[in-house]
């Protein structure tokens, strides 16, 4: 059973609450590039927020713009992108399967692109990130499909419980699967251990650029889709009886959730808990209505991801894969939503 | 307004429940009159779920004390108590590839010890249960492939396996279709009449209550409005303050019973 | 429906002579008789060798098959397992940290360590789904979450972990019979027993446990207190297998469904088939990892996934 109702405010508390959402995401989008040039000042050593300005401004071949052109700018627009396209994934799955615990890390959508990417590697020695991303995109919708059907099968048909288990059954195989070949194939071992916990560390700008493109499309697809989309997050029969094309959205979602997480995990390894964690922080600031879900979720995610990688370098010096960091972030978040709402989640 | 019957196993005693600061029930007391059968009625939010929940000892109250023949069942073991008194909640669920005959048995589980082995009085309780319910045909069948009627039967079979001499029921007639909900009323009286079971049934049909019951309570906002037999309880001013409706009181012409016309 | 037995007997029997049989020194029937008989060649090939594997391996499988048993009958969930749940997350987590940070010999010490992560994991779970009671769906829910901060804790020490300790973690972790000897079938024949009996002594309270909560309690049975013993049980049970064998996933989920299969829904008969379930499924594993050169663990999921695939495809219709 799907209960977006649960949801929704009573009363004019939601609508009143939209006057102030324009402003606030004018905000939100304003502190995204604040937050990245502050994020590119830290590191193993601090450069001064002038030099980085500059650098970006006018290259000079200096050891300082090497290190911030070639080292700290891919790892915060990889960050930047990952956050965004994650978080709007998850806001999307939350929305069409009416599902609190749905994002793309819980539901094995993640763990099916990383295993697909690392299968390319060690089995067809692939290397160029634009074949790879492919691999990615149909490790993320065979996942997608083999969950959905587990998940669905038996009675009261795909509850959120069941498809966080299914999700957590497909994870764990597909860890053991790329266990399997790991431990057969050292070279492909030393290649991804670093990328498969997660990381944002030594990507190239080349890499990311050419990820983004796909993952930039999926978030304008997102955008523009958003009304459909809270549409379909008021369950099938009002869809339905509304006259919106049920199949052919929900074909749609599945296509940008692909697009989204398949890119960000060809780019980034399979980082969990952003796809469930920014939806609800961005429900508790602007209510149930998934237009604005969706359209906060890109410049939250994007800021959750850099501000926790970048906090940990800068405040703590620790360099921790960004995919420990938001597990560490995250999971503690899922079991206090389990604790509170679990007799939704039946 | 309490009338005490001649005798009583199960009591409230000045019980107060509450959840997170709202009080569901308010200093409340009342004894099941003993071999009778009683219904518990109210509008939604009444707390009769809830008064009902607290008279089987799953909700101890947070003042006040339910006594069962005379103890207070906060002392008293969940055994002790599955064996005096026997509940069969609003929507139970089970495993959905038992069988009618294994859920039936599942009843008979606070008569037996850790080692004690199945007995034959075991298998006469069970069939006595699915004779009373007419469900022996159905005892093979898994409860998956019962329809609504069937299914609320087996449970109240497995309610009835468990031999105690009290039955609490909550809206055992909900989701039936009318003949359905009349087997199921009519089976709870012959148990009274018959076995001298006592009933309480938390039901939402004042008219079917008021044809089937010996007592009926009216609750509202976790007090008790009205008790009594169904001659002295229905009466349209009692229906208009609990239900907040205009209601006329006619009598049954073939049973004799009073039947209320809701207006407003 | 007690006939349903005989078959998994004599196939768990079959895959024990197999991998008894099969091996670098193929033995036939014969020698296998041979051995026990005291032929002094064939004996140290089955007694000392394949013998203790294969017995490590039934018990194991039992171990694990029981603990799902317990598991699913307690979350109400027939995808629930202990691996899935964080118990094996936290043995994991035990055993790195005791390979990360203690130096000198630990190999001893790997059991207990996974052995006391697994129970402290457990214990997290228990207390964070504890609000006025235990719920089925809470106790599924926060073992997910406890599963994926063990998953973190561990990525982060192997990450950054001394790469040769960080092998021999990945390989305990992979999950194996590896260097199976009496020594060890008889200390985890010690942990397991007590907790096997107990949970078929309890074979009742599981079949109640599969009602909602208000008819459990009704029926008499204290519930909390009740799911509280079970998932002990279970710990103990996972726990040991663990210590035993490193983490192997699957069997838990997998071996109650084929009891399932075989009829009887009552736990006294579903417990004893899934034990047997457990250990022909952990057998074929071995068996399959040593053709392959790979660990048990690795071919666990790869036998038990499709398997759960189909089954619950099949089941879409109830």
């Amino acid at each position: 059973m799907r209960r977006p109702a649960s949801d929704i405010a009573p009363g004019g508390r939601s609508r009143s609450r939209n006057g102030m959402c324009g402003p606030a995401l004018v905000i939100a989008l304003a502190a995204v590039p604040l937050m990245a040039v502050w994020a590119m000042t830290v590191g193993a050593s601090p450069i001064a927020l002038d030099t980085i300005l500059a650098a970006l401004t006018g290259f000079d071949g200096s050891r300082a713009h090497i290190v911030v052109l070639d080292v700290r700018l891919p790892r915060v627009l990889a960050g930047l992108v990952v956050g965004a396209q994650l978080a709007v994934a998850g806001a999307i799955m939350q929305a069409v399967t009416g599902n609190p615990l749905a994002s793309p890390g819980l539901l094995g959508i993640n763990a099916g692109a990383a295993f697909a990417v690392v299968l390319a590697i060690a089995l067809a020695g692939v290397d160029a990130t634009a074949t790879l991303i492919w691999f990615a995109f149909a490790g993320a919708a065979g996942a997608a499909i083999c969950v959905y059907a587990v998940g669905s099968a038996g009675r009261g048909g795909a509850t959120p419980l069941k498809l966080a288990l299914a999700g957590a059954v497909l994870t764990a195989f597909l860890a053991s699967l790329t266990t399997a070949i790991l431990l057969r194939d050292q070279g492909t071992l030393d290649s991804v251990r670093l990328w498969s916990v997660g990381s944002l560390a030594g990507r190239p700008l080349s890499v990311v650029a050419a990820v983004a493109p796909y993952g930039l499309a999926g978030l304008a697809g997102a955008l523009l889709a958003a009304r459909p989309i809270m549409t379909l997050s008021l369950g099938s029969e009002l869809s339905r009886s509304v006259g919106q094309n049920l199949a052919g959205w929900r074909l749609a979602c599945a296509v940008l959730v692909v697009l989204l997480a398949g890119s960000a995990v060809a780019l980034a390894g399979p980082v969990g808990f952003v796809g469930l964690v920014v939806p609800h922080m961005a429900r508790l600031l602007v209510g149930p209505d998934y237009r604005w879900i969706i359209a906060f979720s890109a410049p939250l995610g994007a800021l959750l991801v850099v501000g926790a990688d970048a906090a940990l370098r800068g405040l703590a010096g620790i360099d921790l894969p960004v995919g420990i960091t938001m597990a560490a972030i995250g999971a503690p978040v899922f079991i206090a939503l389990a604790r509170r709402r679990a007799w939704d989640l039946r | 307004m309490i009338e005490r019957a001649p005798e009583s196993r199960l009591e409230a005693r000045s019980i107060s429940i509450g959840y997170s600061g709202r009080d569901i029930i308010r200093n409340l007391s009342f004894s099941v009159p003993t071999g009778q059968f009683t219904a518990l009625l109210g509008p939604n939010g009444s707390g009769k779920s809830t008064l009902l929940r607290a008279l089987a000892g799953l909700i101890t109250p947070a003042s006040g004390a339910v006594l069962i023949d005379g103890l207070p069942m906060a002392s008293m073991s969940r055994g002790q108590i599955a064996r005096r008194l026997s509940l069969m909640p609003q929507s139970p669920r089970a495993p959905e590839d038992i069988t009618v005959r294994d859920l039936v048995a599942q009843g008979r589980y606070p008569h037996r010890g850790l080692f004690t082995r199945w007995s034959l009085a075991d298998d006469a309780a069970c069939r006595r249960a699915l004779e009373l319910t007419e469900t022996l045909e159905l005892a093979d069948t898994p409860l998956c492939n019962l329809s609504g009627g069937q299914r609320q039967r087996a449970w109240t079979a497995m309610t009835l396996a468990q031999s105690s001499d009290i039955l609490l029921l909550d809206e055992p007639t909900t989701y039936l279709d009318i003949s359905h909900q009349l087997n199921v009323m009519a089976l709870l009286k012959r148990l009274v009449h018959e076995q001298g079971t006592t009933v309480v049934a938390v039901l939402h049909d004042v008219t079917q209550a008021a044809r089937f019951a010996d007592q009926m309570l009216l609750l509202k906002d976790g007090q008790l409005v009205a008790s009594g037999p169904p001659v002295q309880v229905m009466r349209a001013d009692l229906i208009a303050a609990v239900f907040a409706v205009e209601a006329t009181i006619i009598e049954d012409p073939v049973d004799h019973t009073p039947v209320c016309l809701a207006r407003r | 429906m007690r006939a349903g037995i005989a078959l998994p007997v004599s196939l768990a029997l079959a895959m024990a002579l197999l991998t008894l049989a099969w091996g670098d020194a193929g033995l036939a029937p014969a020698d296998i008789l041979a051995a026990l008989r005291g032929d002094p060649v064939a004996g140290v090939v089955v007694g000392t060798l394949r013998g203790p594997r294969v017995a490590v391996a039934i018990l194991v499988g039992a171990c694990l098959a029981v603990a799902g048993t317990i598991t699913q009958a307690v979350m109400r969930n027939p995808l629930a397992e202990p691996g899935l749940l964080g118990i094996n997350g936290g043995a994991g987590l035990g055993v790195t940290i005791l390979i990360v940070h203690l130096t000198g010999p630990t190999g001893h010490l790997m059991p207990l360590a996974g052995f006391a992560g697994a129970t402290l994991a457990a214990a997290a779970i228990y207390g964070l789904a504890w609000r006025q009671g235990t719920s089925a769906i809470r106790l599924i829910l926060v073992g997910i979450g406890i599963g994926a901060l063990t998953g973190a804790a561990i990525s982060f020490l192997t990450a950054f972990g001394d790469v040769r300790d960080v092998q021999r973690a990945v390989g305990w972790m992979a999950g194996s019979l590896y260097g199976a000897d009496w020594t060890r079938f008889s200390w985890l024949l010690a942990w397991s027993m007590p907790a096997l009996v107990a949970t078929r002594l309890l074979a009742r309270e599981l079949d109640i446990l599969g009602f909602d909560d208000d008819c459990i309690q009704s029926l008499g049975l204290r519930l909390h207190l009740m799911r509280g013993i079970l998932i002990l049980l279970c710990t103990i049970l996972a726990g040991a297998a663990v210590a035993a064998a490193g983490p192997l996933a699957f069997i838990g989920l997998l071996a109650p469904h084929l009891a399932r299969i075989c009829g009887d829904t009552r736990h006294a008969y579903r417990l004893p088939l899934a034990a047997t379930w457990g250990a022909i499924l952990l057998l074929a594993a071995d068996l399959g990892g040593r053709l392959l050169n790979l660990p048990a663990g690795v071919l666990t999921p790869l036998i038990g996934v499709p398997f759960i695939g189909i089954l619950l495809w099949k089941q879409r219709d109830d």
